[in-house]
């Protein structure tokens, strides 16, 4: 009975492994979980923004893709470690999950776009947001370099790479400095 | 000792200041907005620390096309040194001869000997290697260990950054930035050799306009009293001290121009082998001015950069019979310009002006001096997301002169001065990211070490039955180095394999002694040029971390070093010789521990059996070492938060050991209480 279970599991194990390494999961649409370490990766990027407003708090958009199942509550969970974080001087941030869906109607203001995974399919409608609420987007999704709408690609794996797309970080308005500039890479 | 300066000489502050506000407005109007380098941030960002050090752009040290160390805060807190030299000692690939309680002489990749001219040294940039012995008189660096944000080691030449003497390879200095950093501490020490030392340092910021960083600190302690080889032993032991304070202010100009002044002063006392291997007394002060200028706009990242150094020596030669008194002044003027040529070129372009010179001792009435001025520049060249070409190259035109009066008989007239030189010095290196895990890097270098200002004349004794002088007549030394190297990490973050093989040619190889003229009133002795040397070798380290709490690392290094010189210098007759000084075998271990309250170090440094140089009769010569191992520790523990008490040790495993053929180390332990606050 046993033998008979496991030979009944066995392949659908062996392709959720296949699945996982070649990145086209069974439960493609579900999200993984947030990555600490690269959200205080992208947090701190921003002692680098000197067109970032001397004052006040910062203000951080964490924007989901509204299709992919459990994207909400990862950018509620999202927003919850991005406001605890501080930012350049030690200034409060804070973040507010935004759907890709109301992004075009959002009236206030931001300072930064965070782009959840599946965020960038919607690189249209991000651009857009970018050049109207003059925020510089990041993600630490590496499809969002392909579909250029962020402005930082920041990734904290063994380490930190950042990635930073000069001609989106003009149109903009985002001025970075020069110290920063020639430590990361740049297309 | 000399300590009053000829008005002559001197750069008034105020002259500084008028030249650096003309040059702020001369670039105002393309200089939107700027910042200086904020080593504290970008090393959170990038969990590494960030340097300057290797082609004057700033790059992450996984980057850079060299083989570096850098020694961060952390890790010279947790030494347990008591001074910088100390620390260095713990640094894989560094040499360390530790003749006294204060005196250690510093070189890497083997090339160590009394009083080394190779490796230059530098605080934020600016040289305290000195012109008149060429070498750095660790005591008398005006740096608190507090003050340190982190040291950059830079294993090979790196002349085309930093000019002459970057040779073997270059220590940088970092301090903390009073802009960015709040730094307050106070600590006091005591210990064996009836040590006893205290350092301050305070940052305070007014606004976000300025900050101002100030540092003052002392030691006072008596030398080993481990018998002195007889043929060393030519002056008795003298209490030891040092005193020096730094004052640091920093000015955020318009939008965000920086300019920073920085004043130190240091005096230090100390018993020291001198270059012919004869312990000596050596008093040695130092005085510094400097203004930087730092800018960011449409030009690129523009700094400006000029200093004074005043440093007044006195050398009691002991059985010779005569005090040297060395009074030499260090001008410089830098300018640079680093920009961004697109998204994949970042070049460099500088300029800078030297101006060396000394009075001749301990016969006076000359002067020697040297004009130097040099152009640079630097491509760093993005060929693709994982590889990348540096090449940096320097052209520095030195003209020696001399002036002043000849004593009676002496061989040489002030025209005999007028020479100059135009080496070119390059570094190459191309990076090679193959993957997360792995990166290689390929380089190629050619630095210059001049002839210090004794050998160039300054030194001058007329001496009954010995006369001895320096020479314009000596070639520059020209190390060319070329090494592979391999960067590895292993499962994580946890273990990480740096390994690097290197071959390093060095061609006019120059000795105090060797050369001889004979002048209407006698012979002189002259320094010379006694032939090349060449070394092979291999730096392999790990570092890694386990159990959360633990810290481990291993660097070896094996070389190999032959010298081909002249048979009359052969063995350290000259008082030069790596052949056989340099141990074969060279390896370094730390393992180290901390919880939230308390830390623990412990480092071993093994080297193998060598030699060292030693006097014989009127020339020099070799004398067996045996290797040896030594262990240093340190335990801490923070009760309350702000205070630390810490007791700390060298040499510990033996009450007295023979690590050079001079006096035998002694047994230190030491107790230091730091408040941070």
């Amino acid at each position: 009975m046993v033998l008979k279970e496991l030979d009944f599991s066995l392949p659908k194990l062996v392709l959720a492994f296949l699945g996982l390494l070649f990145g086209v999961v069974p439960y493609a649409h579900a999200a993984g979980s947030i990555s600490i370490d690269n959200l205080q990766a992208a947090v701190q990027t921003l002692n680098f923004l000197e067109s970032l407003p001397k004052g006040g708090p910062v203000s951080v958009g964490v924007i989901y893709a509204s299709e992919i199942a459990n994207s909400q509550q990862l950018a509620a969970e999202a927003v919850k470690a991005i406001g605890t974080m501080r930012g350049p001087n030690n200034r409060e941030v804070q973040a507010v999950g935004i759907s890709i869906d109301d992004l075009s109607r959002y009236a206030g203001h931001l300072d930064v776009i965070y782009l959840l995974i599946g965020a960038s399919n919607h690189s249209d409608a991000i651009v857009t947001a970018i050049r109207r609420l003059r925020a510089v987007s990041i993600s630490d999704d590496p499809a969002c370099e392909t579909t250029k709408c962020c402005v930082l690609l920041v990734r904290s794996g063994q380490r930190v790479e950042i990635t930073l797309n000069s001609a989106l970080a003009d149109a903009a308005g985002a001025r970075f400095s020069m110290v920063f500039m020639m430590v990361v890479k740049r297309t | 000792m000399n300590s009053s300066f000829p008005s002559s000489l001197r750069v008034h502050p105020s002259t500084c200041l008028r030249w650096i506000a003309g040059l702020a407005v001369a670039f105002s109007a393309s200089l939107l907005h700027g910042q200086a380098i904020d080593y504290g941030a970008l090393e959170q960002l990038f969990r590494e620390p960030v340097t300057t050090s290797v082609n004057g752009s700033p790059q992450r040290v996984s980057d850079v096309p060299a083989t570096m160390e850098i020694i961060t805060a952390d890790e010279i807190r947790r030494s347990g040194a008591k001074d910088i030299a100390g620390v260095l000692r713990h640094v894989g690939g560094v040499d360390t001869l530790e003749w006294g309680n204060d005196n250690i002489d510093v070189s890497v990749r083997g090339y160590d000997q009394a009083v080394p001219a190779r490796l230059l040294v530098l605080v934020d940039g600016r040289q305290v290697y000195q012109d008149d012995f060429g070498y750095t008189p660790w005591s008398s660096v005006p740096v608190e260990l507090g003050m340190i944000r982190q040291i950059e080691v830079i294993k090979g030449p790196n002349t085309a950054l930093f000019g002459f003497n970057a040779a073997g390879g270059v220590i940088n200095i970092i301090t903390y930035n009073p802009l960015y950093d709040n730094v307050d501490s106070l600590s006091t020490a005591g210990g064996t050799q009836a040590l006893a030392a205290g350092s301050a340092v305070a940052t305070h910021r007014f606004g976000n306009r300025a900050a101002m960083r100030f540092s003052a600190g002392g030691d006072s302690n008596n030398d080993f009293s481990t018998p002195i080889p007889v043929s060393e032993d030519t002056t008795s032991r003298l209490h030891q001290y040092r005193d020096a304070a730094d004052i640091d202010t920093v000015i955020r100009l318009r939008g965000s121009m920086l300019l920073d002044f920085e004043a130190t002063h240091s005096d230090a006392k100390l018993n020291e082998m001198s270059p012919s291997y004869q312990l000596s007394n050596a008093l040695h002060g130092n005085d510094s001015v400097q203004a930087k200028f730092s800018a960011e706009g449409r030009m690129g990242l523009l700094q400006a950069n000029a200093y004074t150094n005043w440093s007044r020596d006195a050398v009691n030669l002991g059985s010779i019979g005569a005090v040297l008194h060395l009074n030499d002044r260090l001008t410089v003027v830098q300018l640079q310009d680093i920009f961004k040529l697109g998204a994949h070129h970042i070049l460099r372009a500088a300029t800078e002006y030297r101006y060396t010179t000394e009075d001749t001792t301990s016969t006076t009435g000359g002067n020697v001096h040297d004009n130097v001025v040099a152009v640079s520049g630097m491509w760093n060249w993005t060929i693709t997301p994982n590889l990348s070409l540096t090449n940096a190259l320097r052209v520095d035109h030195l003209a020696l002169g001399r002036s002043g009066s000849v004593p009676p008989g002496y061989p040489f007239t002030n025209a005999d001065w007028n020479r100059s030189f135009t080496p070119p010095s390059f570094n190459s290196g191309l990076v090679w990211k193959v993957n997360d895990a792995n990166s290689i890097r390929v380089t190629a270098s050619r630095g210059i070490e001049l002839p210090s200002l004794v050998d160039n004349g300054a030194r001058l004794l007329n001496l009954i039955g010995y006369s001895t002088s320096g020479t314009p007549y000596l070639n520059p030394t020209v190390v060319t180095n070329y090494e592979i190297a391999l960067d590895h990490a292993f499962s994580g973050q946890h273990l990480l394999f740096r390994g690097s093989a290197f071959h390093q040619h060095s061609a006019d190889v120059r000795a105090i002694t060797g050369g001889l003229i004979v002048g209407p009133a006698g012979p002189y002795s002259l320094p010379s040029n006694i032939g090349s040397s060449d070394a092979n070798g291999l730096e392999l380290g790990f570092r890694g971390k386990f159990l959360d709490n633990y810290r481990w690392s291993v660097d070896y290094r094996p070389e190999r070093i032959e010298d081909h010189f002249v048979p009359s210098a052969q063995n350290g007759a000259d008082f030069t010789d790596y052949q056989h000084t340099t141990p074969v075998h060279l390896l370094k271990a730390n393992l180290g521990w901390a919880n939230k309250a308390c830390e623990f170090d412990g480092y071993l440094h093994y080297q193998s059996r060598s030699a060292g140089i030693q006097v014989a009769g009127l020339a020099g010569g070799l004398a067996p070492l045996n290797g040896f191992a030594s262990v240093d520790a340190r335990f801490a523990c923070k009760a309350p938060s702000r205070l630390t008490w810490a007791v700390s040790g060298q040499n510990l495993t033996q009450a007295s050991q023979h690590q050079t053929v001079g006096p035998a180390v002694e047994r230190r332990v030491l107790g230091t209480i730091s408040f941070h606050f």
